[in-house]
């Protein structure tokens, strides 16, 4: 420019001033940071959203018109306890998962790290045959002539056989089986992240092993715990070929009422509806446990 | 907190196959001592702690204390205190959870364990912190709670594994003052790990210079800074020259110039030349002192000092560090320019050489 603006004093800056143009990219790099995550949220909101969505829809019409009717039908105890037995056979699956899961997760976690591979593989290998095959070899294995009831009758140990299918114990045994590896796989990564200098710490101090172990190894890993507990559980509630297949009709789970409704009736609005309520106590068992443990703050930062 | 033991520590060795992770160490501890291992990484030094912490099964030999032999004894009977290098706080347990950790496991009643906490804390200075969660805490604070923790419970020993590495510079000496002071008052025998030479000069009553899993020198901080055994020594505490000297005779030269020095090693292989020690030779300081004549190579200025490389007549390089002070920058000549040094009899060390 001229000579004026060459002179102008230091203080003066207007010149030189780019706040605005800083201000402009700081927008700009925002934008662009939300236009690379537009795909996955496309996704989510097509993927999740949607579905839910039309499920709730579904669910609120009778006959082609709005009604509460498939909510109205159940409000009935024979509704109530497929619920409560989906809910206890979920549970019962959970806590039997972490007693077998945890000590081979332990296992797992102090051994080395080829070895704890080796048995990885194991644990994995079921996860990669077809679940009807695992349900069908289970059906072989525990009915009335099968190998466990022959092979306990044979070594004398029962006189008559024991009715392990086509009822609750098939279908938990069934269930476990398939269950175990949601359980082991994140306890596993968890138990395996956990310091062992801690168990040192509490060994100078005065801890036996077996002490250092409850007082210390075991509080850190409960948050692994936790993540497998909930794994299992929600995976539990939506179970539909197992206890079909190993409950023999005894055993009904709210997926298999879905499944009637839906396939046997033709009616998506109550198998919809049965969906929204056992989406929406799990939501809220999920949001009352998180109240109540506060996972997170109890046993961040290790 | 008083009534500390002493630790005795005999021919004590740890074999990996064929290394030698430690060989054979002898090492008395005195009651109340702070005893400071010191070595490059891979030493043996850390080894020779976890040893006696009790985490490293020994191959041979004997840790006794008051006469009890606790080379066989599980970490948890031994009653030593220890901090380790990551701190190694419960991150399930406050600040005073932790710290009565090693009473809970004493079965302690509750009384007298919050009383003691509480004194532990106000030992450290973080009593305010009590109900803290540990991962809300600095790196600092963490290294104090850690050490209340390690001393609740009045242990025999106090073992430390470079508990300050983690620490930025002002805050580690901070902490060296403090862990010094502490010690003094609980007078705690201690035994301290670190690679930090200055340190190790700093905290301790003795230091033991531990290199290929052996004892290379044992001494008060002055002896091994002024009268190191050998050059792994020299070379290893504080800054120095080491200059090859050659015997002649009874004396020893170096270049041709005989050397007047007042300590020597039976086996002298180098000079060692401290670069505070030098100074500027002076008339009259024929009797005492050795001169040396060179070329000034390279000036540095580091704030406090001058760090001042000197190219002898000889062709060997010297490093002198004096003061940066007006008559020091005023007598120092620019490079290129002639000086003479001085080194009195009594800083002309002579060492063997020592495995590096």
């Amino acid at each position: 420019m001229t000579a004026q603006s060459d002179t102008a004093p230091a203080g003066n800056a207007v010149p030189d001033d780019n706040t605005r143009q800083l201000a402009a990219a700081g927008r700009g790099e925002t934008f662009r940071h939300f236009a690379l995550t537009f795909p996955a949220l496309l996704l989510i909101v097509v993927l999740v959203f949607g579905p839910v969505g039309w499920l709730f829809w579904l669910s609120l019409i009778e006959d082609g018109q709005f009604s509460l009717a498939h909510y109205q039908r159940m409000w009935t105890a024979a509704y109530f306890e497929i619920f409560s037995q989906t809910f206890r056979i979920s549970l019962l699956v959970t806590g039997l998962a972490i007693l077998v899961g945890y000590p081979l997760a332990y296992l797992m976690s102090q051994l080395p790290r080829r070895i704890a591979g080796l048995m990885m593989i194991c644990v994995l290998l079921p996860f990669w045959t077809s679940l009807l095959v695992r349900t069908y070899a289970w059906m072989v294995l525990l009915q009335r002539r099968g190998l466990i009831n022959d092979a306990l009758i044979g070594t004398g140990v029962i006189e008559r056989p024991l009715a392990l299918v086509n009822n609750l114990t098939g279908t938990v045994i069934g269930m476990l089986h398939i269950m175990l590896p949601f359980m082991i796989l994140p306890l596993f990564a968890s138990l395996r992240t956990i310091d062992l200098t801690y168990m040192r710490s509490a060994s100078n101090l005065g801890a036996s092993p077996i002490r250092a172990y409850w007082t210390v190894f075991f509080p850190l890993s409960l948050p692994g715990v936790f993540a497998g507990a909930i794994l299992v559980f929600v995976l539990c509630l939506g179970v539909y070929v197992t206890p079909a297949l190993l409950g023999g009709g005894k055993v009904v789970m709210v997926s298999m009422k879905i499944q009637q409704n839906a396939a046997l009736y033709f009616d998506w609005g109550a198998a919809s509806s049965l969906g929204v309520i056992l989406l929406a106590i799990t939501v809220v068992l999920f949001w009352l446990l998180s109240r109540l443990t506060r996972i997170e703050t109890m046993f961040g930062g290790g | 907190m008083n009534g500390s033991t002493g630790l005795s520590i005999s021919g004590l060795s740890k074999h990996y196959g064929s290394f030698r992770a430690l060989d054979a160490i002898d090492l008395a501890i005195g009651a109340g001592e702070f005893m400071t291992l010191l070595g490059p990484s891979g030493s043996g030094k850390t080894t020779l702690l976890m040893t006696i912490a009790g985490f490293t099964r020994p191959t041979k030999g004997h840790i006794r204390i008051a006469g009890r032999d606790l080379a066989a004894v599980p970490p948890h009977k031994r009653n030593f205190g220890m901090v380790f290098q990551h701190y190694s706080l419960f991150p399930h347990l406050n600040v005073a959870e932790n710290v009565a950790y090693p009473l809970r496991m004493r079965r302690m009643s509750r009384t007298d364990t919050e009383q003691r906490v509480a004194h532990a804390l106000d030992l450290v200075q973080l009593r305010h912190l009590s109900d803290q969660r540990v991962g809300n805490l600095s790196g600092g604070q963490k290294q104090r709670i850690a050490l209340a923790r390690a001393i609740v419970f009045e242990p025999d020993v106090l073992l430390m594994d470079e508990p300050l590495s983690a620490l930025d510079k002002n805050l580690r000496e901070q902490m060296q003052f403090e862990i010094r002071s502490l010690h003094d008052r609980l007078g705690i025998t201690t035994v301290y790990v670190t690679h930090d030479q200055r340190e190790a000069l700093t905290m301790s009553d003795r230091i033991a210079v531990i290199n290929h899993g052996r004892i290379a020198q044992l001494g008060t901080p002055t002896d091994l800074y002024n009268r190191p055994a050998d050059s792994f020594v020299a070379e290893f505490l504080g800054e120095s020259t080491l200059l090859p000297i050659e015997r002649s005779g009874v004396d020893y030269t170096l270049s041709g110039q005989p050397l007047r020095h007042d300590h020597s090693a039976p086996d002298a292989r180098y000079l060692m030349v401290r670069p505070e020690k030098l100074e500027f030779w002076e008339p009259g300081l024929e009797p005492t002192h050795n001169r040396f004549n060179g070329t000034i190579e390279q000036k540095v200025f580091q704030g406090d000092s001058l760090q001042i490389r000197i190219r002898l007549a000889s062709g060997q390089q010297i490093v002198m560090r004096r003061p940066a002070r007006r008559t020091v920058l005023d007598r120092i000549g620019e490079g290129g320019a002639e000086i003479a040094l001085a080194l009195h009899s009594d800083d002309t060390v002579l060492v063997p050489d020592g495995a590096a």
